[in-house]
């Protein structure tokens, strides 16, 4: 629960970068996917979920495509070139942020 | 053997989606896989769970009937905001070159008429009645017939925020504008220039909405549903 709060902040990130690496993946997929590659410590809420994904396709991040499968139509997600440019500027971001955070909480790893 | 929803069951969840206050096709599709996703994989470890029982365990996952209307609310944000951009770009471009000429020879025209005009109601007057008369076709004739994107009676959320969003402006907007040219029949100067310059201004907005914004979003839905274009 605690590390979900964390995780929050970074929901963009990690959607772009899971869409940079996987291809096209549809919502559900996406929920599926992030649970598995965190053993399970993240579960990303369709109520967050959604929302993010609009935001990121008016952004011009993402782009949508629809196709039929079996009864029902689905909604696949892509990155574009601007979400991939987004992609290395949010991941560089947050390498700084995790090395400023080790630095802030265990002061004593840079100093060994 | 995998247990898959049927055609019925399927339709039952747009059905689910509209007692949820979720009315829109466009959204309902993707709430509707995710809901039908999720009843699947359900499914694999418990085949015997009746549908009725599947879609509330699901539903409750998504938040209920609040997790849906905050789906739907954030879409229409989304949207706003994409149309809000598309029409800044296309106004970005009635003021660089070479699009800049003709907006500036339209403030150009208005300004010149306004001063050598002397009744300044003559200029404004219809400016502003063909402004309306062609807000209100706009809106409530052309509108529902060419723009309005139809399919078997399914409602869109990208039609409501659209259409809101011309009427604002053209309504609104323009019944402002219509407010202040009613008290201002006598311009000076300078309250030509400003006048002429926020009209032009008013004219690119409503280009943009009334024209080019409903064709890009036609072209948008579109490439995402080619299925309705094929209907």
């Amino acid at each position: 629960m605690g590390s979900n709060q964390l995780y929050k902040g970074s929901l963009a990130t990690i959607i772009l970068k899971l869409l940079e690496e996987k291809g096209r993946m549809y919502g559900y997929q996406i929920t599926q996917e992030v649970k598995a590659l965190s053993a399970g410590e993240f579960v990303i809420t369709e109520g967050a979920l959604y929302p993010m994904l609009h935001k990121l396709e008016a952004d011009g991040m993402l782009t949508v495509e629809t196709e039929m499968i079996g009864n029902r139509m689905r909604k696949y997600y892509s990155i574009t070139h601007d979400g991939k440019k987004e992609v290395v500027d949010r991941m560089a971001e947050m390498e700084a942020f995790i090395r400023h955070m080790q630095t802030l909480l265990n002061p004593n790893i840079e100093l060994a | 053997m995998r247990r898959v929803l049927t055609k019925e069951e399927v339709d039952d969840l747009f059905n689910f989606c509209y007692f949820n206050k979720v009315p829109y096709y466009d959204v309902q599709i993707e709430v509707v896989d995710h809901l039908a996703s999720a009843i699947e994989k359900l499914w694999e470890t418990n085949p015997d769970l009746d549908f009725d029982n599947a879609v509330y365990l699901v539903s409750q996952q998504l938040g209920g009937q609040a997790g849906l209307v905050i789906i739907k609310q954030e879409k229409e944000k989304a949207l706003r905001k994409e149309y809000r951009l598309m029409v800044w770009r296309i106004v970005v471009e009635f003021y660089r070159f070479p699009k800049i000429i003709l907006t500036a020879a339209v403030s150009l025209i208005i300004f010149f008429s306004l001063k050598n005009i002397q009744n300044d109601a003559w200029i404004l007057s219809p400016l502003i009645f063909s402004v309306s008369a062609f807000s209100l076709y706009f809106l409530y004739f052309y509108f529902p017939k060419h723009i309005k994107i139809k399919s078997d009676g399914a409602a869109f959320l990208l039609n409501e925020v659209l259409q809101n969003r011309i009427a604002y402006k053209t309504l609104l907007v323009g019944g402002y504008i219509f407010g202040i040219s009613t008290r201002l029949v006598h311009l000076s100067s300078v309250e030509s220039i400003v006048f002429s310059i926020l009209f032009s201004l008013y004219l690119v907005l409503l280009y943009a909405d009334c024209v080019v914004l409903p064709k890009k979003v036609k072209k948008h839905f579109y490439d995402q549903f080619p299925q309705f274009k094929l209907a």
